[in-house]
């Protein structure tokens, strides 16, 4: 087996009936007519005037200024004459003007010509054969994901998105004119129900933050219809070894075993720096090993994710915690996904961590990944369940798993049914990401898409959702 | 009609435009461009499509190009690049990533839907690598170029291509067999 087999055998023929169809619909295309090639005939002229230019301005300058028009075309022929015959300065009438260099700046043109060089009679030199490749127009697009001046707002669509979902949402939204602005969790719904059709507040927003009656409008609000969709879910997946088995972690051991910051024990509306060093201090029924979980850098995307997916949950087990979200939200946002920042937590390189041999030889250690890399796994590793559920697409579903969340998309009908750009841009939103976010090259690490989610693709469609129910 | 990849054909690109035969420069390219959307998206979706916009530009253009400028495939490759490259920024598919629907009378069905999952794997294990590595794998494995028109496409010097590729492959085998694989130093 050659090292690099497993790539080359991965190569397919295109379908016969796709070459075939292609190479038909090529052949009846009209082919551009060849670009006439004058490039020798334009040098030469080119060459001829250059030449001409010099001569004439040289054999002026040694025989003098002209002092009339008819010296001008007869100062090249004396100095031709002076050359051939040999005639020096001490044969030349005395009374003749003394011969000096002319400096050649004389004789350029006094005005600035604005015509084309074609105009003039030069042509340019022929242009670079890869102009006929077209270019990529990346750039001009990716810009229009950036906010926009005060008058891109009657036209783009403003769209507020999360600030950890903004890589999703460039993704999503990259070549459509639309005003993307990110912020935190707690303020994506701020101005949802203001100003009219072409306001600047959002109409469209994507959250992980469910929506409820505190953000609902007013009954009289143009905008007070909602309606709700589903994106996708992120989610990470817990491995460990096979050999050893699984643990059985509870969402909140898991918050007490990587926060950076947890409940003091004795006082628990105080917060300490995380104390615990084994899974039984955080929860007797768990055994007496080291807390040792792999996983991305805490202050990537991904890490950030990772911090949010694997202490979310266990961090609103806290009553004292929850209650920290009236009165200081950022607060809580902070304590519920910040990670550990000594050995129980080890940032890995995702690009080329050998989770099978990593875990094998660690019995107390797990690693965080994700469900698109998993699978590849699974000979040798096993899914870590917390609380008793495992990492599938049925438990995303329900939302029982608890390192997961849902993305929503939230919209008024009222924008919906007045502006094609909405009805546009949510469909973008709603169709898979790709891979990586084309802007950064980050990998879009984590992503499920929303297997069964309602996916309209008509305005009809869209116009026909139902909203939701806030209870006026 | 049967199409294998075939290796590049120097004699090919040392004639003159004139003396092209475009129907074999056809058979001969169509697959690479193919396999390279298909390594380069990880999936199958959309890979027809671009393959076709591919040479639909460079058909019409082709009595214009400057054979004492660029191999052909070489300037075939930067077309696709800017074709893939403005498929990633502009244009988005609607359809789930299984959609696609593979006819083809040469596979099994078995056959077929090993290298459709071989191939999401490899997208899962790439899609964490800088988008120059992964355009590298891409020209190499599914277009069949070799390094000195990899480096053409891509500004880098041949040597630093064949040393980057050699560490990519090299990380990739450990993550595709885990570690039961020996490794052989070339």
């Amino acid at each position: 087996m050659n090292d690099d087999d497993f790539l080359n055998r991965l190569r397919k023929a295109p379908p016969p009936e796709f070459l075939t169809g292609l190479k038909a619909r090529l052949d009846r295309q009209p082919r551009m007519p060849p670009e006439r090639r004058s490039g020798f005939g334009r040098g030469l002229i080119v060459g001829f005037l250059v030449a001409g230019v010099s001569f004439a301005a040289t054999s002026v300058s040694l025989t003098g200024l002209p002092t009339s028009p008819g010296r001008f075309f007869t100062a090249p022929v004396e100095f031709l004459t002076r050359v051939v015959t040999g005639r020096n300065d001490s044969e030349r009438d005395a009374s003749s003007v003394q011969i000096k260099a002319v400096p050649l700046g004389s004789w350029l043109p006094t005005h600035i010509n604005t015509q084309p060089a074609s105009a003039a009679g030069v042509d340019r030199m022929p242009a670079d054969a890869m102009s006929s490749a077209p270019q990529s127009t990346a750039g001009a697009d990716a810009r229009a994901v950036s906010p926009g001046p005060a008058a891109a707002y009657s036209t783009a669509i403003p769209v507020v998105a999360q600030r950890d979902l903004y890589p999703f949402a460039v993704a999503s939204l990259s070549g459509r004119s639309v005003r993307l602005r990110a912020k935190d969790s707690k303020d994506v719904f701020d101005g949802m129900c203001a100003g009219a059709a072409t306001s600047p507040d959002p109409n469209i927003i994507e959250t992980t933050r469910r929506i409820t009656a505190d953000q609902r409008c007013s009954r009289e609000n143009h905008r007070r219809e909602i309606v709700e969709l589903q994106v996708g879910y992120q989610a990470i997946v817990l491995a460990r070894s096979k050999l050893y088995g699984p643990l059985n972690l509870s969402a909140r051991d898991l918050y007490l075993a990587l926060a950076k910051r947890v409940p003091n024990p004795e006082q628990p509306d105080q917060l300490i720096d995380n104390p615990y060093t084994t899974w039984n201090q955080v929860d007797p029924a768990l055994p007496y090993d080291n807390i040792h979980v792999y996983g991305p850098a805490r202050n990537s995307p991904e890490g950030k994710l990772a911090g949010a997916l694997l202490l979310n949950a266990g961090c609103n087990t806290f009553p004292a915690l929850v209650a920290l979200r009236d009165r200081d939200p950022a607060m809580l946002e902070t304590t519920c996904q910040q990670l550990r920042t000594d050995k129980a937590y080890e940032e890995i390189s995702l690009n080329g961590f050998n989770y099978p041999d990593a875990l094998n030889i660690a019995p107390t250690a797990l690693a965080v990944t994700t469900l698109a890399i998993f699978p590849y796994l699974q000979d040798r590793l096993i899914a870590n369940p917390i609380d008793g559920v495992v990492a599938d697409t049925a438990t995303l579903a329900a939302q029982s798993y608890p390192a997961s969340r849902l993305i929503y998309l939230y919209a008024s009908k009222f924008d919906i049914e007045s502006s094609f750009g909405v009805v546009n841009a949510l469909m973008a939103m709603l169709s898979p990401p790709p891979a990586t976010d084309p802007r950064t090259g980050a990998s879009l690490w984590g992503f499920v898409e929303a297997a069964g989610a309602e996916r309209p693709t008509t305005r009809k469609a869209f116009e026909a959702l139902e909203t939701v129910q806030f209870g006026y | 009609m049967i199409v294998q990849n075939t290796v590049p054909d120097r004699s090919m690109d040392a004639l003159s435009t004139e003396e092209l035969d475009w129907d074999a420069l056809y058979a001969d390219l169509a697959p690479r461009v193919f396999n390279y959307f298909r390594y380069r998206l990880g999936r199958e979706t959309d890979v027809e499509d671009l393959t076709a916009r591919t040479f639909e530009k460079a058909w019409r253009a082709r009595a214009n190009y400057r054979r004492d400028l660029a191999g052909f495939s070489t300037w075939l490759f930067k077309i696709a690049q800017n074709v893939g490259a403005d498929y990633v920024n502009t244009w988005r598919s609607h359809l789930p990533l299984e959609a696609a629907a593979e006819v083809t009378t040469e596979d099994t069905p078995a056959r077929h839907a090993e290298l459709r999952s071989d191939l999401a794997r490899l997208a899962a294990l790439t899609a964490t690598l800088p988008a120059r590595e992964r355009e590298l794998i891409a020209l190499k494995y599914g277009a069949s170029l070799n390094n000195r028109l990899i480096a053409e496409l891509t500004g880098l010097s041949e040597s630093n291509v064949g040393t980057l590729l050699h560490r990519l492959v090299k990380t990739l085998r450990t993550q595709w067999y885990g570690s039961d694989v020996s490794v052989r130093d070339e």
